[in-house]
């Protein structure tokens, strides 16, 4: 009797799920493999798609691409510096907003630049990095500052796209943290109010280690969605001066949307994809090190 | 019942004879509300109907591909920008004009545009002799020099001849940031394109002889060192020092708020100028001709051309030819004008529209019409121009010097040319 009901529930399991394995694999497997596959070829157009294979030549071309692998080392950069700085201000914005009586009001308004179209955000921060009309140099010269090229000297545009990045982004990081926050069981935090903590030593003893999980996961979200940035670097210096803020999905969109070289292309996504893959398992493998020492 | 019946079969009978309703893709411009305007003339003259695809620039590519690669045609009509009109003239999905109407040539009031209405397949260039006649020309855009004509009286000066006339008049008004002498327009997305004039008017280019199939890199030339060196030379004397971060957006705001003295800019830009609700300079601006150099004066083309993909059904080519040959008569053309498009005919200079003050920008766009040149017409233009683009917006951004900007970009040019079965071969580097 227990076997046939184990039975009927394993049924039930993959009929259920297998809606979403079939969506999962036309949506996402199939494209995924036609992408790999395609890497593989010179894809040109007369009259109908020619696939000329080429081995591994993509893979050589995007190595010697003058954009692609200063985009692959601006990305890593982008999003290692705009999650870091990103998760620290959206843990302290948590912990001083979950003090705070009326939050919501502060967290609508914090949520604003997420809800923003991204020509919006181009628009409304071209406007403030110009330099002779742009409102930071404008305030600037108030304090008797020389205005700043904020998009123009290869080392400060790409430290102003990671302002804007970090404007843009950290409300959503806010939002996740706060959540993990407001999930502590209050007994926990009072039983510390009552053994005496300050705000500091209840963030840090208290709050830090139970909502790590959800910082970890708001990290590598946030590390995956910085990896896709392109509006913000589309926007505002289309990868220049030079390749100062060339990133990989500019790169991947020039050449295989623009130049129309679907083969490049591919091979240039199919490289991402494995680098992200690479790098989320490196971190996993750190957070699960991290843990099995906190545990010890 | 009878009547009934008569009077479906007329029903029916005038439904067949209704014109095609056609559909054409356009780009979002300062141009497109011109356009807009002589289109309506069109409709309510014929009768006739054309849904119109406003896409913004970016998006145009991908949809002209999608189209001409279906099956059956999104659009009956779609325009290409010099950008990316040789790629998609080269492959081979657009109607030879004399396919449907043998008789039918552009007549020679229409500016030249160095031939890219015709498209020989053989040698993969633009060739009016032995090219097929692919395209219309609809947008005249090209660059012209503008210039504050209220300062230039007040001073008594004639507009430059030589670009050291440049820098000798800018240099009069220079004084940043209150007014800046010359604004150049060196982001990476667009720099060559700004620095087209003064390539050619140095006797450089990028490739040998493209109209004859010959796309040997030339980049690298001593030609085009002299021509970087001027143009620095002007940013530095008279122009914005951080020119390599100026895209159109902002050269047109430099220009309408009377922060610039002078620009090489579209012609398209120029709508804005008298504009009451966008400019501080109304009436105050002239365009000229493009100052010349040791081998005269030269623009760059940015006109736009339309053409009729092979995908689109038999009457709607029809239709749509009609259309567009409407558009180029010079009749059509002056309307066309008086609506704030940019015209395609070198022969309104002569017009009387061309001796009025709001139309004054007319002679100097057919003066530069005359010279202006194609930087890029190869079908790896959209690859090729990203290079030039990197490295020239790194020379003036000062990250690498002329030499080894140009000699690396040719060698990169060589390679993509080469990899692409073109004709090719290279200079010896620049020392």
């Amino acid at each position: 009797m227990e076997n046939r009901s184990r039975e009927t529930d394993r049924y039930w399991n993959v009929l259920s799920l297998a809606p979403l394995c079939l969506l999962l694999f036309f949506l996402t497997i199939i494209p995924l493999l036609s992408l790999i596959y395609t890497s593989f070829f010179k894809v040109t157009w007369s009259g109908g798609y020619l696939y000329e294979g080429v081995g591994f030549q993509n893979f050589f071309d995007l190595v010697e691409n003058k954009f692609y692998i200063p985009g692959v080392k601006n990305t890593i950069q982008f999003a290692l510096i705009t999650v870091i700085i990103q998760i620290l201000i959206a843990y302290v914005i948590a912990i001083v907003l979950n003090k705070i009586k009326y939050r919501i009001i502060y967290l609508s308004i914090f949520m604003l630049p997420i809800l923003l179209p991204p020509i919006v955000i181009g628009s409304i921060w071209r406007l403030m990095y110009g330099f002779d009309f742009g409102l930071f140099n404008y305030l600037l010269s108030y304090l008797g500052i020389m205005p700043i090229d904020w998009l123009g000297d290869a080392k400060i545009a790409f430290i102003s796209i990671i302002i804007l990045d970090i404007w843009h982004w950290t409300p959503f990081s806010v939002i996740l943290l706060i959540t993990a926050i407001e999930g502590i069981p209050k007994d926990i935090l009072e039983a510390g109010l009552i053994d005496g903590t300050n705000f500091l030593k209840e963030a840090y003893y208290l709050i830090t280690p139970l909502i790590m999980p959800t910082i970890i996961v708001a990290s590598l979200f946030r590390f995956i969605m910085s990896f896709k940035v392109f509006d913000e670097i589309y926007l505002l210096t289309q990868g220049g001066p030079g390749t100062a803020t060339e990133v990989v999905s500019f790169s991947i969109y020039e050449t295989y949307f623009e130049s129309d070289n679907i083969g490049l292309g591919s091979a240039m996504s199919v490289t991402t994809l494995i680098l992200i893959i690479l790098i989320m398992y490196a971190v996993q493998k750190i957070y699960i090190k991290l843990r099995l020492n906190a545990h010890d | 019942m009878k009547g009934f019946v008569s009077l479906l079969a007329v029903c029916l009978l005038a439904s067949t004879a209704t014109a095609a309703k056609l559909n054409m893709l356009i780009n979002q411009s300062p141009w497109f509300d011109g356009f807009r305007k002589t289109l309506v003339m069109y409709e309510e003259e014929t009768g006739e109907t054309i849904e119109l695809d406003v896409t913004p620039y970016p998006g145009m590519s991908e949809k002209i591909r999608n189209s001409i690669r279906s099956p059956e045609a999104i659009y009956d009509i779609v325009i290409t920008s010099t950008e990316f009109m040789a790629t998609y003239a080269n492959s081979g999905e657009f109607v030879n004009f004399n396919d449907i109407d043998p008789d039918f040539k552009l007549d020679s009031g229409i500016c030249g545009y160095q031939d890219t209405s015709y498209w020989n397949y053989e040698t993969r260039s633009f060739d009016a002799k032995n090219g097929e006649f692919i395209g219309i020309p609809v947008n005249g855009n090209v660059q012209v020099l503008y210039y504050r004509r209220d300062l230039y009286e007040e001073k008594g000066l004639q507009p430059p001849k030589t670009w050291d006339d440049l820098i000798k008049n800018a240099a009069e008004f220079h004084n940043p940031p209150r007014m800046y002498g010359m604004i150049q327009r060196s982001e990476r997305g667009a720099v060559t394109y700004n620095f087209g004039p003064y390539m050619f008017s140095h006797g450089g280019a990028v490739y040998k002889d493209p109209q004859n199939g010959d796309f040997s890199i030339v980049f690298n030339s001593e030609n085009n060192r002299k021509a970087l060196e001027k143009y620095l030379e002007i940013r530095d004397k008279v122009g914005h020092p951080n020119a390599h971060s100026i895209g159109q957006g902002e050269m047109i705001q430099y220009l309408r708020t009377g922060k610039a003295a002078h620009a090489i800019a579209v012609i398209a830009a120029w709508g804005g100028m008298d504009d009451e609700e966008k400019s501080a300079v109304i009436g105050k601006m002239g365009a000229a001709l493009i100052p010349s150099g040791p081998s005269g004066s030269a623009s760059s083309l940015g006109h736009w051309e339309a053409h009729i993909p092979k995908n689109v059904k038999p009457e709607h080519q029809k239709a749509a030819l009609k259309f567009l040959k409407w558009l180029v008569t010079k009749e059509n053309q002056i309307k066309y004008t008086e609506n704030g498009a940019v015209p395609v005919r070198c022969d309104l200079i002569y017009s009387p529209i061309a001796k009025e003050d709001r139309f004054r920008f007319i002679e100097a766009l057919g003066q530069n019409s005359e010279v202006a040149k194609f930087i890029a017409p190869t079908v790896t233009a959209v690859e090729s121009t990203a290079i030039t683009n990197l490295y020239l917006n790194k020379i003036v951004a000062g990250e690498i010097s002329i030499v080894d900007g140009l000699n690396q970009a040719a060698e990169e040019l060589h390679k993509i040319t080469a990899d692409n079965g073109m004709k090719t071969g290279m200079l010896p580097k620049l020392k």
